[in-house]
């Protein structure tokens, strides 16, 4: 049962969305965006330690150099 | 749906500056350094767009997962290094059942726990902001209190309003018992009319939810630090904790107090 300001005309539209693929790397987890080419960027960390965020690798829009997700949506 | 980066692709992005221990790093985390030890004495959770539960959400929505939080606030409570956890929200609510598991978790976190409302912590996001041990909201943060809609199949018998009336008074307890709103107040705003376009309800602007009693106090990342600091134990002035110890954020305070004129001194050859 959802409880939220926005319509769920707009939660439940499916406009199609980026393309995302979630990787693990040590602790914490990483979302990545498909883009062209097949190439992967960072799209979101997911950790709770702050120094996470500050590591320039996993700054939003970097390009994922290895590992490459073989798991589509999250 | 599955496509992987081109092997000529990856091995052009990894250059040829790259280390071995570094390689070993990207083969077994994708990583270009692998994760180091931290000395953040305070963890940060942020709660953000729709909270999702059982059901997956179309890949428009910005989600906060249960299935990445709950664990997530799990390590916090056992990691031996970490003091005390920020919860920073901006959402526009979302599952029921997730949200009030996430508050549940908070709540029964044992290390010290401060929320902070920037944006918006509308809906479901109210409990989760109360749920942590001391509450902030920015000025200009928002939060929407209505009651809870169902969507989709209605089935028009008695039932369907009083299962409804049993998940409102599931939220407004939650609510009742880890703020000082009471439940008057909380249900009077809760269905008031004439607040908003679409909905009953009311919006509570910054200093209106500590008004209320919902949120303690107004306030920003300072006020929220520097109170995760003192119930911690630590000095909640300065950026650093005590002398030697972990501050927020891992800033370490000098042992000798003298130590910062002294080098400033040695550096202005004085």
């Amino acid at each position: 049962m959802l409880w939220t300001v926005m319509p769920p005309e707009w939660v439940f539209e499916d406009d199609g969305g980026p393309r995302l693929a979630e990787v693990a790397a040590g602790a914490m987890r990483i979302v990545l965006e498909a883009g062209p080419g097949g190439a992967w960027r960072v799209q979101r960390v997911l950790s709770t330690n702050p120094f996470d965020y500050l590591r320039p690798e996993l700054s939003p829009g970097a390009l994922w150099i290895a590992n490459p997700p073989s798991v589509s949506r999250v | 749906m599955e496509e992987k980066a081109s092997p000529q692709s990856q091995s052009s992005r990894a250059g040829s500056s790259v280390s071995m221990a570094q390689l070993e790093a990207i083969r077994q985390l994708g990583l270009a350094n692998p994760p180091g030890k931290s000395d953040s004495a305070f963890h940060v959770l942020t709660i953000i767009g729709q909270i999702e539960g059982h059901l997956l959400l179309p890949a428009k929505n910005k989600t906060t997962k249960y299935e990445h939080v709950i664990p997530q606030l799990v390590a916090v409570e056992q990691d031996p290094k970490i003091r005390g956890l920020l919860v920073i929200l901006n959402t526009v609510g979302g599952d029921i059942e997730a949200g009030l598991a996430i508050a549940e978790m908070i709540k029964s976190l044992s290390k010290p726990t401060v929320s902070l409302v920037l944006g918006g912590g509308h809906s479901i996001g109210a409990p989760i902001a109360v749920a942590a041990g001391y509450s902030f909201i920015a000025p200009t943060a928002t939060i929407t209190i209505h009651p809870i809609r169902l969507s989709g199949l209605v089935i028009g018998v008695p039932q369907t309003y009083e299962y409804l009336d049993k998940m409102q008074d599931r939220v407004i307890r939650f609510l009742v018992e880890h703020s000082r709103v009471s439940e008057e107040k909380l249900r009077e705003a809760m269905f008031r009319t004439g607040e908003l376009v679409r909905d009953v309800g009311t919006v509570l602007i910054g200093r209106d939810a500590v008004e209320l009693g919902l949120i303690d106090e107004l306030g920003g990342l300072d006020k929220a630090l520097a109170k995760l600091r003192q119930m911690a134990g630590m000095d909640p002035g300065g950026h650093a904790g005590p002398a030697g110890e972990p501050g927020a954020f891992g800033w370490r305070a000098p042992a000798d107090p003298g130590f910062v004129r002294r080098a400033l001194a040695g550096r202005n050859g004085t």
